[in-house]
């Protein structure tokens, strides 16, 4: 019994101890680690990676030289305190509530950004991110160039006509977006409609004849692959009725480029987007 | 179980399949008139999308519907028999494991279509070989088979959670939904394969039924009747796990057919492997084509994994079954 009460007392003590310096209003933090790559991108976009300790496995390539504390799946804790951050950087669609929860209870600083569902999301993110790492004026800088950037775009592409997108980001089984994701932003600022658009949830498993039956004007493929023999828009040939067929527009884009929700790879993705919609236009 | 008897009963499961085959034509994701398809049924030439609907989605997802059906039902009467054990079913030996290892992989490294399910069946056979080195060694004891079949399953199960421990996010969602198994036409050709592949040997297998019922007295008996038990095993064990190795690497893991299909005909026609392996097939050939219609049309345009409504629908079936069932019919 004196031993279980000695163990309670030193863990007790820990708690109020803390060895991980907290962060207060004005300091800036030292140490970061981020926990998604998108993250761990915008950390590098606004000049601060010298202060960057940790990232996730997976991870650009210039980040290659940094310390892995595992994957978005699988973090492991350990290495992160030992790593002694001040700021732990999270994503809420991404991390896991509970390593989220349980880096909280080891008494570190975490900041969990909002999974970016909107363009203005996810340039409020940046902004925030910047204020917290003390590159505020850096950050809005940047998100004022891409806003610029994707208005210029829209203005050049206000007098086409919508068009009505299928986004497949599974062949099989085939799994599309509705209108709650961060890609559907792409199609939105394209001035398309997502024909999957009201669907209940976000990443929907439907029926292949339905999107026969819908007929979309451009087919978008999300998938990472080069070797073009077993290539997932294979699916759609034949399928002469549908319009994105007729009209040879059925797109196969990198996951990289679509996927990485900061402002600077939406600007890219969207170019891409709208290279592959109306050519000629940027 | 007299000839009448017998006949009228594959009357029945005919007649059951064709209407099976029926409501899989008219119904599914989209919704056409029945006109409509009749039309494009008697006229296959013409074009038109409920044309490309019918031909090119309806009828290649009724061909896998009632291949994978037949074959898994088929199959784990097979398993039943020669390990003589009422849990056994196709995937008790560890074949869907080594598949879902292929397809795990494949979809990480970034490959579709033909190559991974080339990958899937290597996946199968592998675990299919292993199986049979591991239990060669033990002359085919039923133990040693079904031992080395669990433990190969958890050995490629525990691989894949490996795999889903390092793979990125978007990898370990699409093999997950790969694993609930679906029957969506992704491409005709292959599903022409399959057909090729599994239907030719389930007619091969339904000539051995004499044998299946030697094997389920057990080995010894089996001897004394005159069958070289050891061999016959090999040879169903071998011919099985093709036929199921094909059916995972097309449709991913479907739960449940091969297990409760065999028990619902044997309660019907009895333990008679001549008559029950054909039946069995019909049977899992219906069971799996209405399943796949329901998957279908429960939350159009939404649609659910098969392998989840025959989960669900076959384990509320067979919890009824086995309360109400004497003790020769579950074995």
């Amino acid at each position: 019994m004196q031993i279980l009460k000695k163990i309670c007392c030193f863990f007790i003590l820990l708690f109020f101890i803390g060895p991980y310096p907290c962060l207060s209003e004005g300091i800036l933090p030292q140490r970061i680690i981020s926990l998604a790559p998108s993250i761990t991108r915008e950390v590098y976009a606004l000049g601060s990676d010298a202060l960057l300790v940790g990232v996730t496995y997976y991870r650009p390539k210039y980040a290659l030289s940094k310390e892995i504390v595992g994957t978005l799946t699988e973090l492991n804790i350990e290495k992160i305190v030992m790593l002694k951050p001040t700021l732990v950087l999270a994503s809420k669609g991404c991390n896991k509530e509970k390593d989220v929860y349980k880096l909280k209870s080891l008494g570190m600083h975490v900041k969990v950004f909002d999974e970016g569902k909107t363009f203005e999301g996810l340039c409020n993110s940046f902004i925030e991110l910047g204020v917290l790492l003390g590159k505020e004026q850096r950050a809005k800088k940047l998100v004022d160039n891409v806003v610029k950037q994707v208005n210029l775009i829209q203005n050049s592409i206000k007098s086409r006509a919508g068009k009505r997108i299928f986004w497949q980001v599974s062949s099989n089984p085939i799994i599309t977006i509705n209108n709650n994701t961060f890609a559907s932003e792409f199609i939105r600022l394209a001035g398309c409609t997502n024909i999957f658009g009201n669907m209940p949830n976000r990443y929907p498993h439907v029926n292949i004849e339905e999107v026969i039956s819908r007929n979309p004007d451009v087919i978008v493929i999300v998938a990472d692959m080069d070797d073009s023999s077993s290539s997932p828009a294979n699916l759609w040939r034949g399928f002469a009725h549908i319009e994105a067929v007729k009209k040879a527009s059925v797109f196969i884009i990198h996951p990289d480029n679509v996927c990485q929700p900061t402002p600077l790879m939406f600007l890219e993705g969207y170019k891409t987007i709208i290279n592959l919609l109306y050519p000629g236009v940027i | 179980m007299n000839r009448n008897k017998v006949f009228l009963i594959f009357i029945i499961l005919g007649l059951g399949l064709l209407a099976a085959v029926f409501l899989a034509l008219i119904t599914g994701g989209a919704t056409i008139s029945l006109s409509m398809v009749i039309d494009a049924l008697i006229h296959p030439q013409k074009a038109g999308i409920a044309h490309t609907i019918l031909w090119r989605l309806r009828i290649p997802r009724a061909i896998m519907g009632i291949t994978v059906g037949a074959g898994l039902a088929g199959c784990g009467v097979i398993f039943q028999a020669i390990l003589r054990n009422p849990l056994a079913e196709p995937y008790t030996l560890g074949v869907s494991g080594g598949g879902a290892l292929g397809a795990a992989i494949s979809i990480c490294l970034g490959i579709s279509g033909f190559p991974m399910v080339g990958m899937c069946f290597a996946g199968c056979c592998s675990s299919m070989i292993l199986v049979y080195g591991i239990s060669s060694i033990k002359n085919f004891s039923n133990t040693v088979l079904i031992l080395s079949g669990v433990i190969l399953s958890f050995l490629f199960s525990s691989t894949v959670m490996l795999i889903f421990a390092l793979a990125r996010t978007r990898d370990v969602h699409n093999t997950i939904m790969w694993l609930m198994g679906n029957l969506s036409p992704i491409n005709t050709t292959l599903i022409n394969i399959t057909a090729l592949i599994v239907v030719p040997l389930l007619v091969i297998l339904i000539p051995f039924g004499r044998d299946l019922n030697l094997l389920s007295l057990g080995e010894e008996k089996a001897l004394h009747l005159g069958l070289d038990a050891q061999k016959a095993k090999v040879f169903f064990f071998i011919i099985a796990s093709i036929i199921t190795g094909a059916c995972v690497a097309v449709s991913g893991i479907i739960s449940f057919v091969g297990l409760i299909i065999p028990h619902f005909v044997r309660r019907a026609i009895g333990p008679n492997h001549q008559v029950l392996l054909p039946a069995s097939m019909l049977a899992g050939a219906i069971f799996l084509l209405l399943c796949d219609i329901f998957a279908q049309v429960i939350i159009r345009p939404l649609e659910l994994p098969v392998g989840v409504i025959t989960g669900i629908a076959g384990a509320l079936f067979f919890i009824g079954f086995l309360i109400n069932s004497k003790d020769w019919e579950i074995m």
